[in-house]
């Protein structure tokens, strides 16, 4: 019978299959945590599909409304979830430790293929090395230094190591929550705080207006939260998308779209207060109970410009955002009449030159409109964190305690600045304040003299000012770390290379920034745990992260320090011992020692038991809002650690500190959100739509996240490179019409940064006058053909961090910067 | 027979692939144009009225097929239990007959070689089965999709058999129901016109354009991604219609 041989035909591939969990966790999609369920035959992954520890079989998966609130859904993976063959699988997969022979650099050098103990030895040696030669502050991680953290795994035995400050995503409110909302959030992720500024997916579902303001959260912050705004729509909250681009959000979510141009968002949020001030249209109660009146009153005094001379009217901000003024002031009516509003303003728009403010003035509208901490609102800074719904097991590593505490000593985007101006300072070309100026180097700390590179992902090609990324990795000594694949930037800078694991599918190691394999529900929806299996075999000599760790510290006599349970674990065993820690604290868990899970009414499963669903979910009560706990706490107390314990309008931390040499920020910052710092002289941001730069580089480029990488993560996946999407750069018919390109020609994009080579995406979905290409591209150069600006090679991919600049001048706030000025043209002229 | 079909929410969809990538991920599919779901992303309009169209596509099980008459090898047949448009592999010799009867474009082929054999969505019934639902549906991270007899989605759903820009459906009649896009509301006030003029003006630099029309006529052949093409002459035609820029 045809059918049925057809039939069987495609059920072979799937019969006698095993069932295995893991979790979808990368960085770039707020860690999302899905749930992918594998099927595996002969240590082989055989398929990847989405969760079904809940509502199985159900593709619509229209339960409740109950069930909705209480998050009682499915975390479906996204296209990058199913696509982990393409990368396991690679034939540019790195299988081997490798060690560069010749100079570093893009046509420089080689690799050779060594043994593992040469390249631990070799390793453990420059440690030593360096650590006698340089002192213990010439280490340096490319990415996980960040948080006030040092990245260096063995450096609290090893007494070598630098922490950093700052972060790379929210770089640009992080400054503005700690002055004006009195919230630290790197504090907050060390646990130093019972304040919570997230939300949890279904309180959205309170919300009446939604303000995607620069967030695109189907492709920027998926996971639960995209899919319950769409649910909140339905559910007839409105939504608004203000962002350059049509986004798919502004398409998908939204039932109006305001396209404003990049960088100008201060004006609008300006304009939008003035209109609050001016007909007194703003929530007084919450204001007279949680806003220190001085500032709100000084805020005001600008907004109306009494302190400038210009009023911050929709009128005045009509030419600048090319938004129609009764558009604003229709806006600033409906915002102000239609609480609970979650305003979100996101993290792009303020991770360009001066976009601080911009997310700043959107906080402090929150406030005034009584939005910011109730049901339905948003605090639209980090909006992470929300407290556990449950304990969560956690193995006991039993590591001894730290004998050593690496300080901060810069800001974590200054790496590069740290590594190329420090032979300027030990030349005495600039003297150490400059120094610790440009690099945002907190007072008496000491300084950093980086000479050795941990790089672990694609570090230079990440963030912004690429070339000058590179050029400082060329100048340091020696760099080592996990590399996953052949023709990736990073490793051309590299001088030994470890076979990076896929740790979602060939190990039980730790994710990325410490979380252990129970991984919990991302920012957003914190109902469940799951426990992510090791899937599938390691190919080549690929083995896990913890162990090499362990055999670096092993070298270094530390061992016994830094993983006792486990440094005396051969590979071949490793795997099991690993899980049979996860055993241990899943029947620690389980015990329940203190009745926390019978309360919750959970009923464990014996560990075999629970491996076969190797997932637990609760029900959210309640759905967290912004500073709940505070909130609805019986005793009134204030979740504002600022000065004065208010929400300041005017950060007196600003007013009272000299920010040039007192804090790490090393320079003028305004206490209040301003268009027009004092300090920029009348000057506009370097990124600005209206620099004079323009003239030469007239198109606006914003560098969004992409819907199938996760940063860099990806890039080269055949299963989503050119089969799923293009990488090209978005313009307007216009510009393109102007530039005689079409859609699909190559054009040249370029400035005094770099330059990059890619197809163009002709689309009515960009404002004239703008650009846009997502980050994360592979550098792709093209040795033969180096230029003044782009001295490695001509980058035949797009990377468009080749395009922005590193300049964070007069002060740090610590941004990553997304944002330049370029032009575009037909390539090959 | 029960005819089983797909319920498809172009409000919810926002062209993620999910379901493509989770589809070509259980078949074992290479890369490449033998893509058994194809999503389609199109725009209409201009600046600032742009809209973004959606299909995912991958077969519509049709009621009335032409791929199975148009068979020589008699090597497409729907299948008995749930209705799925099934192919045949050891009879198919290739000649693509079904592909020129199919104006959805439902039969694929891993490259334009003569003689390459067609393949096509199965619906799962691998699956099917097994009681359990096709993979695409299942993926979908909007919950755009719903799946089960026909009778009982045009019940649940509405008796919307087409999307705007699709072929006709009258005739083959998929086994489709559809959700279109979502309305447009405009909650503020907000004249189109003026946008643009605004968005011409750079303060002291040169102007952007000079005239409203360069934005809102677009000349022929800049943006080629205007419309809904589902049946491709070949495998570059396929996989320049279903790959967005989002990435």
């Amino acid at each position: 019978m045809t059918r049925e041989r057809v039939i069987g035909d495609l059920s072979a591939a799937h019969d006698g299959t095993e069932i295995k969990y893991t979790c979808c966790a990368q960085n770039g999609c707020w860690d999302a945590s899905c749930i992918v369920r594998c099927e595996t035959k002969d240590g082989e992954l055989v398929s990847l599909s989405a969760d079904d520890s809940i509502n199985a079989g159900l593709p619509r998966e229209d339960v409740s409304e109950e069930a909705l609130w209480q998050g009682m859904v499915q975390m479906r993976p996204c296209a990058m979830g199913h696509a982990w063959k393409g990368e396991l699988n690679a034939e540019t997969r790195i299988l081997h430790p490798l060690k560069r022979i010749g100079g570093k650099g893009p046509g420089n050098g080689h690799f050779v293929e060594i043994s593992w103990e040469e390249a631990l030895d070799t390793v453990a040696g420059k440690l030593v090395e360096f650590k006698e030669k340089y002192g213990p502050y010439c280490i340096a991680h490319s990415v996980d230094d960040v948080f006030e953290d040092c990245g260096f795994k063995l450096a609290p035995w090893f007494g070598m190591g630098m922490a950093a400050w700052g972060d790379s995503s929210c770089s640009g409110t992080t400054c503005g929550e700690k002055m004006h909302l009195g919230f630290d959030m790197v504090g907050a992720f060390h646990g130093n705080t019972d304040v919570c500024v997230g939300f949890e997916a279904p309180d959205l579902f309170n919300s009446k207006l939604i303000v995607l303001w620069g967030l695109d959260p189907l492709v920027g912050w998926y996971g639960s939260v995209s899919y319950y705004m769409k649910l909140a729509a339905e559910r007839g909250a409105q939504i608004i998308v203000i962002d350059p681009r049509y986004t798919n959000s502004a398409e998908t979510l939204a039932d109006q779209w305001l396209p404003i141009r990049p960088g100008t968002d201060i004006a609008m949020l300006l304009a939008v207060a003035y209109v609050l001030y001016s007909e007194g249209i703003y929530d007084r109660e919450y204001v007279d109970r949680w806003v220190e009146p001085d500032g709100f009153e000084a805020w005001r005094r600008y907004v109306m410009g009494e302190t400038d001379g210009i009023p911050k009217t929709p009128e005045w901000a009509e030419p600048i955002t090319a938004l129609p003024a009764e558009t604003i002031r229709g806006f600033a009516n409906l915002y102000a009449t239609s609480k609970p509003v979650h305003l979100h303003f996101y993290y792009a728009p303020a991770k360009r030159h001066l976009g601080e403010y911009a997310a700043n003035a959107a906080m402090l509208l929150q406030a005034m409109t009584g939005n910011l901490s109730i049901p339905g609102g948003c605090e639209t800074g980090c909006s992470l964190i929300t407290p556990p719904r449950m304990p969560f097991p956690s193995v006991d590593w039993q590591q001894a305690a730290p004998e050593y505490n690496p300080p901060v000593c810069y800001n974590i985007q200054k790496i590069a600045e740290a590594i190329i101006q420090r032979p300027n300072l030990d030349s005495g070309t600039i003297d150490e304040e400059t120094y610790r100026a440009l690099i945002g180097s907190p007072p008496a700390s000491p300084l950093p003299n980086i000479k050795m590179m941990i790089v672990e992902n694609q570090y230079p090609i990440s963030h912004h000012e690429t070339n000058k990324r590179m050029k400082s990795l060329e100048m340091c000594e020696f760099n080592w770390g996990f590399q996953w694949h052949y023709g990736q930037a990073s490793l051309e800078f590299m001088d030994i290379v470890f076979p990076g694991v896929n740790m979602m599918f060939e190990s039980r190691d730790n994710y990325q920034l410490g979380s252990e394999r129970f991984m919990y529900g991302p920012n957003g929806m914190r109902n469940y745990f799951l426990y992510a299996d090791k899937i599938c075999e390691r190919p080549g000599e690929v083995r896990p992260i913890h162990w090499v760790h362990t055999e670096i510290a092993k070298r270094l006599g530390i061992a016994e320090k830094y993983n006792p349970r486990l440094a005396n674990v051969s590979l071949d065993e490793w795997d099991d011992a690993v899980h049979e820690l996860y055993h241990e604290a899943y029947d620690a868990w389980a015990a329940d020692p203190a009745g926390e899970l019978k309360a919750l009414g959970i009923e464990p499963k014996p560990w075999n038991e629970f491996l076969k669903m190797p997932v637990v979910r609760i029900p959210i009560d309640k759905p967290f809002y912004p500073y709940k706990n505070y909130m609805e706490a019986e005793e009134e107390k204030s979740p504002f650690a600022t000065l004065s314990g208010k929400i300041e309008f005017s950060s007196k931390t600003v007013e009272l500190l000299d920010m040039r040499t007192q804090t790490w920020y090393r320079g003028g910052l305004e206490p209040i959100p301003v268009y027009d710092p004092a300090y920029m002289e009348g000057k506009p941001a370097n990124d600005s739509f209206y620099n004079p730069k323009a003239e030469r580089y007239p198109l606006s480029l914003v560098t969004p996240v992409s819907a199938y990488r996760q940063h860099a993560c990806l890039d080269a996946n055949p299963q989503l490179r050119d089969e799923c999407y293009r990488h090209a750069i978005w313009m307007s018919p216009v510009d393109a019409k102007k530039r005689g390109l079409k859609d699909g020609d190559v054009a040249r994009a370029y400035n005094e940064f770099g330059e990059v080579r890619m197809p163009v995406y002709v689309t009515s979905r960009m404002m004239p006058g703008t650009a846009a290409v997502f980050h994360g591209a592979w550098y792709t150069p093209k040795i033969e053909e180096k230029t003044e600006n782009m001295p490695y090679g001509l980058d035949l991919r797009g990377t468009p961090n080749f395009l922005i600049g590193d300049e964070h001048a007069p002060h740090i706030v610590g941004a990553l910067l997304t944002a330049g000025l370029i032009e575009v043209e037909r390539a090959g002229r | 027979m029960t005819q089983y079909g797909f319920f498809f929410d172009q409000s919810r969809c926002y062209g993620c692939q999910a379901c493509a990538t989770a589809c070509k991920d259980w078949n074992g599919l290479a890369p490449g144009p033998e893509k058994w779901m194809t999503v389609y992303e199109w725009e209409s309009g201009a600046f600032p009225l742009t809209r973004i169209h959606t299909l995912a596509f991958s077969c519509g099980h049709c009621e009335n097929p032409a791929c199975v008459p148009a068979c020589p090898e008699n090597a497409v047949f729907k299948e008995d239990r749930f209705g799925a448009v099934l192919v045949d592999d050891e009879k198919c010799v290739g000649c693509r007959e079904c592909a020129k009867a199919c104006p959805f474009g439902a039969p694929k082929f891993a490259s334009d070689d003569e003689g390459e054999k067609m393949s096509k969505c199965t619906m799962c019934v691998d699956k099917l089965i097994r009681g359990d639902q096709p993979q695409c549906a299942l993926a979908c991270p909007m919950r755009a999709f719903d799946f089960g007899p026909l009778s009982e989605l045009i019940e649940k759903y509405g008796d919307v058999r087409s999307l705007e820009g699709m072929p006709d459906t009258d005739v083959l009649r998929p086994a489709m129901v559809f959700k279109g896009l979502a309305e447009r509301k405009e909650l503020i006030p907000f004249d189109a016109e003026k946008v643009i003029r605004l968005n011409a003006d750079r303060g002291d630099l040169p102007k952007l354009f000079d005239e409203a029309t360069d934005v809102t006529e677009i000349p022929e052949g800049i943006v080629l991604r205007n419309g809904l093409t589902m049946r491709h002459d070949s495998a570059g035609d396929l996989m320049r219609a279903t790959r967005n820029d989002l990435g």
